[in-house]
């Protein structure tokens, strides 16, 4: 029996002819039913697309002058939460290691792999292929330093979301985190600690992709203390924030669920979006009520079909229990019910709840901005929210949650590892040695041994520059010879010094070694 | 002006009387109906721009006969009174659009809901003020939130 050709879309954002063309050869060599498009980057072209085409693999290309991260953020993470069809692999480029400091940003704003343009396109394309369609293929024998079984610490990128002069809320793909945890966290440079309490477990705001949210305490010192790795004083952080919230901070912030079948609406919604309008959209009434009392928006939309349809009437009961429901956890949202026979006052009465409104038109765009920007001024005037939301294109939302893994084996390529916590696939890590470098979550290619209640991981090392990953190969490679014995910064410099001996590569040796030396 | 013609159905013949009389300067002219049945021929033949009705009658009850209307193409505003023991059937109606419900006995503001029925169902209550009315509860809703 013949396999069915896969099939699937990959998209490239970016003028690059010879590097889409590349693209086509590679996948369409693959499968002759992927199709390969390519266009040029505009502010919402990432939303049209979608909103016109399910896409598999989507690439965008940072090494492009007009393509700006800060602006494309904003719209990864509006597709990425409201995406109605599948989910998609979101691939940035960037021209060069400076370009890639910005990599903690995208990877908290939807985006899984990163990749150097020209250094490693063979790789871009094959982890592509594995991840975005799901298929095995041959990887290239690379030299294996394994059995290492040694500890290391490795951040998971994760993102701040709110904060005021006493907590934040943190938000992360893993699931289990309690009492103490280490961070990356640098705010600002009198913020020294690294050891946050968590004070409790939250529902994730929805707003970014990922799947957990806790409150943090900021450990804050007694009166006479001073500023130390330990704590701070609230002083300084009440100061920092006076002086610097406008900055990346915002207030207030609204959200708004919108449920419609016009896509044309999700469109001209994101091209108004304001950074204090949390929006999402979509037509799935499926989980309704339960994704509302979960996510609890401030304003709800939903369209009624023209015709009363077995669908509909399911809505509608989800609808009634959302309210009654609602009411007793005291969670009032304001819902707008668009194209509605009903008047919103009948409706107030069969549901038995106030704060339902009807419009006999269907939702429009002008409509539901009106009405959200209405919302909004009474939220100002009210100014009830205590927390700050940070800017998604802000900096210091970036925050890497820290843990103590054992890495079990290491290519230029693939690094595989025992942790602590269960870790979705598709998480991003941040590692520090042997050199600084992202790698991701992915199904493994190899069989990986049980190891008690721990987990244990493959995942795909990305975004190296030339030098970079010449420096990882010389240190696997010697590894392999003269294992190390623990991995810090010492030991990892000692095996690069021993790698490097021959060439006398000083350049190499100046950047990456001392490098090492600094992260002991 | 024409004020336009209005539809009671209910099969408490007190009840009708008493409404007739306390609408009687409200409409042009009064049908009445004591089931869901019997309206919906008055209906057929009449040219009706507002119906009153009771949400649970027998034979025929108020849901029923707003679902075969609106099967109809019938779409003129439709004003329940309803009592204890109604919410199910008022799920019901919001879906085939009910334009108010009114509760038993005091049936409060009547007189009010029927004219601004009435006027609807006549034509003089065109989109812009449709909208303008939709506006003016929204931003009512917004006064109520803390």
């Amino acid at each position: 029996m013949s396999s069915l050709p896969i099939e699937g879309k990959v998209f490239y954002f970016g003028s690059d002819n010879e590097f889409s063309a590349e693209i086509r050869t590679f996948f369409t060599h693959k499968s002759s039913s992927i199709i390969c498009e390519e266009g040029a980057y505009s502010d919402g072209a990432l939303v049209s697309l979608l909103c016109s085409q399910p896409q598999d693999i989507i690439i965008i290309d940072f090494s492009e002058p007009d393509i700006e991260i800060q602006k494309v953020i904003k719209e990864s993470l509006f597709v990425k939460r409201n995406n109605q069809h599948k989910p998609f692999l979101l691939v940035a480029l960037f021209k060069n290691e400076y370009q890639k400091k910005q990599n903690h940003l995208i990877f908290s704003s939807g985006f899984q792999l990163s990749f150097i343009k020209g250094a490693e396109s063979e790789a871009l394309f094959r982890d592509c292929y594995y991840i975005g369609f799901k298929k095995s293929l041959e990887f290239p024998f690379l030299a294996l330093a394994g059995n290492i079984n040694l500890s290391l610490e490795i951040g998971m990128c994760s993102t701040l979301t709110q904060m005021d002069k006493t907590e934040f809320v943190l938000e992360t793909d893993l699931m289990g985190l309690k009492d103490k945890i280490k961070t990356s966290l640098t705010m600002f440079p009198d913020l020294k600690c690294s050891g946050y309490e968590i004070k409790e477990k939250l529902l994730p705001s929805n707003q970014y992709p990922l799947s957990a949210a806790y409150l943090v305490a900021i450990p804050l010192a007694g009166p006479w203390v001073d500023d130390s790795e330990e704590n701070i004083q609230s002083e300084t952080v009440e100061t920092w924030l006076e002086n610097s919230a406008d900055e990346f901070l915002i207030h207030p912030k609204i959200h708004v669920r919108v449920y419609t079948n016009e896509s044309s609406i999700i469109h001209d919604l994101y091209k108004h979006e304001d950074p204090r309008i949390h929006l999402n959209c979509g037509s799935d009434t499926s989980g309704l009520d339960s994704e509302i009392l979960k996510r609890k928006p401030d304003l709800i939309f939903f369209d009624l079909d023209d015709e009363i349809s077995e669908l509909q009437t399911v809505t509608l009961k989800k609808l009634e229990f959302l309210l009654s429901i609602s009411m007793e956890q005291e969670y009032k949202p304001i819902v707008i019910v668009g194209n509605c026979k009903s008047k919103g006052q009948a409706l107030q009465k069969a549901y038995n709840y106030p704060l339902i409104v009807s419009s006999p038109g269907k939702l429009n765009c002008e409509l539901a901005l009106s009405l959200i920007q209405k919302f909004q001024a009474k939220r100002i005037e009210n100014d009830i929210q205590s927390h700050q939301f940070f800017k998604a294109a802000s900096e210091y939302r970036s925050i890497d949650v820290v843990d103590n893994c054992m890495i079990t084996s290491l290519t230029e390529h693939e690094i595989t590892f025992v942790s602590n916590y269960e870790l979705p696939i598709l998480t991003v890590l941040h590692f520090k040695l042997p050199i600084e470098f992202h790698a991701t979550r992915v199904p493994t290619i190899i069989p990986l041994s049980k190891k008690g209640d721990k987990f244990h991981y493959m995942a795909f090392i990305h975004g190296l520059t030339e030098e970079e990953l010449m420096v990882l190969r010389k240190f696997v490679n010697q590894i392999i010879y003269s294992p190390i014995d623990e991995f810090t910064g010492a030991c990892v410099m000692k095996a690069l010094g021993e790698a490097f001996a021959d060439e006398k590569n000083e350049l190499l040796e100046e950047k990456y070694i001392k490098t090492s030396q600094t992260k002991t | 002006m024409i004020k336009g013609n209005l539809l009671l159905v209910d099969d408490e013949p007190l009840l009708i009387e008493s409404l007739q009389f306390t609408l009687r300067k409200s409409a042009d002219k009064i049908f009445t109906a004591e089931n869901g049945q019997d309206a919906f021929s008055i209906i057929q033949s009449n040219d009706i721009h507002c119906v009153l009705c009771d949400i649970n009658m027998p034979i025929m009850n108020g849901v029923e006969l707003i679902r075969k209307l609106r099967h109809d193409k019938f779409e003129k505003p439709f004003i329940f009174y309803t009592g204890h023991g109604s919410h199910e059937l008022m799920l019901e109606a919001v879906k085939y659009g009910a334009f108010e419900f009114l509760n038993k006995p005091l049936l409060e503001g009547l007189v009010e809901v029927i004219e601004r029925g009435l006027k609807k169902g006549t034509g003089q209550d065109d989109e812009s003020s449709e909208s303008t009315d939709f506006m003016t509860e929204y931003k009512k809703l917004l006064a109520q939130i803390e």
